[in-house]
Parts: structure tokens; C-alpha cells; sequence
């Protein structure tokens, strides 16, 4: 004997969500929260080195150079422009928008990574010179890896945009490159600080 | 040891020419793996079971509920708030593609490569990045979500024609 049985239709229920109701926001998130913890233990070791050097930088070994590495920060705070427009275009389907804010967002990160690998040669050290200088490039290279990779990313997402008629899931992950390039951002402002400022200290 | 692993293996023998075919739910289990048949079909359930309480086996037979409205031609799985578990949204996952197996792949030759050259890190990492584009960009026949094949179709929308019927 079989009853009626009860049901939830589920078929009026849009397709996909532009925003943090979407399980990639929340796989992004997950991301940002992997690479804070890798960014953390490397400035630990940097921290846990300082406190049992006699001297910081040790011996004769000389702070790094502000010149390149203040340009970039500049470049890299003025990208948030381009961020806030992939993201808000993103959230509006808007292609143009999405196609204009991306390039923006991959010129910014093209000159900052210019600007970061002149940097490694005003670092006045190379890694194997001592332990100070192997965690600065150790941090540096990290951070670079880390640009370059999201860079990778907005890149294809940007393609993608340019060569096909985009879905609107694809919206989602243009939004998510401007969302995912303000930790860009906000990663590398502590990251500045520990490694050009606190060796003046 | 071996003595309990022989009775195991014994008993598997056995149970294979004799005895009583064990139905999809021989001990009346209270939670939803029960709730399939067996062997499962790959897709799980035919109908996604709505979960009231933490028995949901137990609860009588005119009580259970399941979720229509899912596309039937392609994956589409159902995503809830986080807290209150209300339906939100559907969402059409991939269909079956070689792509994650060639990104392992290729992980597996940078990290294993890495062991006797650091050229294998540039070298890993772009066969890397290459395999997840090739995830990542749509296909031609690939999966798309009902929508966009909705909105390809010249004919208007005729979405019902497609969905599961109403019990």
C-alpha cells in the first residue's frame, strides 16, 4: 500500500548564486585561509630567528632597499580599483565589465610582479648567505608564488571571458578574482611591514 | 589472526553458494545508506530523501519527504544555507572528465621530479597549470547547466518536459 508521499520542489530555485551563498565562495575562503597559515609559520620563523640573533639583520648583512618594493606596494594598494570593478561587474553579469576590470587587474599584477622581482636584487643578501637572508627570500619567494598564481588564474578567467560566451557560473568566478585579489592585497601590507620595516628596528 | 581471517574468508565462500540473499536492508538500519538498494546504482538515490530527524529509517513510511524539481539529464545537486539547511539554489556539477586524473598526474611528476632536479618545480608546476585549464574551460559537448541550454534552444523553455514528475 503506498501513500503520497511529501516532496519539496526544488524547480523554481535559481541556478547558481553570484555571491557567498555559493560553495566555490566558500572553497576561495578556504584557500585564503590555507595561505594565511603558510604566510604565518614563515613570518614565526622569521620572528623566532630575530629573537636569537645577536644583531637583526645579522653581521654585516644590511636591510633591503625600500625604492622597488615601495613602488610596488603603491601599484598593488591602487589594483584594489580594478578588484572592486572585476567584483562588482562580476555580481551584475556584466561581460564588458568583466572583460575591461580583468586586463586592469592583470596589468596592475604584471607591473607589481615587475616591481617585485627587481626588488629580490635590492635585497642586499642572497638566500645562502645566512639564516636571516634564507627566510627573507624563503617569504619573498612565497609571496611571489602566490601573485603569480592568481595572476595564472584572472589570466584564464580573463581568456575565457574574451574566447567563449561565458555561463553564469563563470560570472561567480570572475567576481571571485577581484574578491580573491583583495587578500592579494591585504596579504602583502603585514608582509611589507615584517620584512622592509621591522630590520630598521 | 590468520585462524580469524580464515573463518572470515571460509564464511565468505560459503555465504556465496548458500543461504538467504540478503535484501537492500537486512537489519532495518535507521540511517539513509539503508535507504538505497543493493549493489547502489552510481547515482545514490533516485530521489534525494529529506532528513527530519536523526533516524530518518525510523520514521514511518507516510512522513518521508524528497526533493523534486532536479534536473534529470544531467547532475544537478540541490545547495542549502549553511545553518538552517533551507533549499538556496541549484548547482550543475561536471560531468566525467580525465582532466582531475592528468592534474594528479602531472602533480605527481613535479613533486617526484623535484626529488632529482629543482627544474622540476617550473617545469611540474606549468604542466600543472595547463591540466587545470584544461579542467576549467568549457567543452563543446561538455556539461552545461540547464539554463544556458534552455536559452540555446530556439523554442521557448520547455523545462518541465525534463524534470522529474511529481509523485
Amino acid at each position: 500500500v503506498s501513500t503520497a508521499t511529501r516532496t519539496i520542489d526544488v524547480s523554481h530555485l535559481p541556478e547558481g548564486r553570484l555571491d557567498a551563498r555559493s560553495t566555490i565562495w566558500w572553497g576561495t575562503v578556504g584557500m585564503m585561509v590555507m595561505e594565511t597559515v603558510a604566510f604565518s609559520l614563515v613570518v614565526g620563523s622569521y620572528f623566532y630567528l630575530r629573537v636569537i640573533a645577536n644583531t637583526w639583520p645579522p653581521g654585516d648583512t644590511g636591510p633591503p632597499d625600500l625604492f622597488y618594493p615601495t613602488i610596488g606596494l603603491v601599484l598593488l594598494v591602487a589594483s584594489v580599483v580594478s578588484a572592486i570593478w572585476a567584483d562588482r561587474a562580476g555580481k551584475n553579469m556584466d561581460k564588458g565589465g568583466v572583460r575591461a576590470a580583468l586586463l586592469l587587474n592583470l596589468a596592475f599584477g604584471v607591473a607589481f610582479l615587475v616591481f617585485r622581482a627587481l626588488g629580490f636584487y635590492s635585497l642586499n643578501c642572497f638566500w645562502n648567505r645566512n639564516a636571516y637572508c634564507s627566510v627573507v627570500w624563503t617569504l619573498l619567494a612565497l609571496r611571489t608564488t602566490h601573485v603569480l598564481a592568481q595572476l595564472l588564474e584572472t589570466g584564464t578567467v580573463a581568456a575565457l571571458f574574451f574566447l567563449k560566451e561565458p555561463e553564469k557560473k563563470h560570472f561567480l568566478d570572475a567576481r571571485l578574482a577581484g574578491v580573491y585579489w583583495y587578500f592579494v592585497i591585504g596579504a602583502w601590507i603585514p608582509l611589507y611591514v615584517v620584512i622592509y620595516l621591522v630590520p630598521r628596528f | 589472526m590468520a585462524g580469524g581471517i580464515a573463518v572470515f574468508l571460509g564464511n565468505v565462500l560459503v555465504s556465496r553458494k548458500r543461504g538467504a540473499v540478503a535484501a537492500a536492508d537486512p537489519w532495518g538500519g535507521d540511517s539513509l545508506e539503508w535507504a538505497t538498494s543493493s549493489p547502489p546504482p552510481s547515482y545514490g538515490f533516485a530521489r534525494l530523501p529529506i532528513v527530519q530527524s536523526r533516524s530518518p529509517m525510523w520514521e514511518p513510511e507516510e512522513e518521508r519527504a524528497f526533493v523534486t524539481g532536479l534536473a534529470t539529464d544531467c547532475e544537478e545537486v540541490l545547495i542549502t544555507n549553511p545553518l538552517d539547511a533551507e533549499p538556496d539554489h541549484r548547482e550543475t556539477m561536471v560531468g566525467p572528465t580525465v582532466w582531475p586524473f592528468v592534474t594528479s598526474l602531472m602533480v605527481g611528476i613535479a613533486l617526484i621530479g623535484s626529488v632529482w632536479t629543482p627544474l622540476a618545480i617550473p617545469v611540474g608546476g606549468t604542466l600543472v597549470f595547463l591540466a587545470l585549464i584544461g579542467w576549467y574551460w568549457p567543452k563543446r559537448h561538455g556539461r552545461k547547466s540547464r539554463e544556458t541550454r534552455e536559452n540555446e534552444k530556439d523554442e521557448p523553455a520547455s523545462g518541465d518536459r525534463r524534470r522529474e514528475a511529481h509523485a
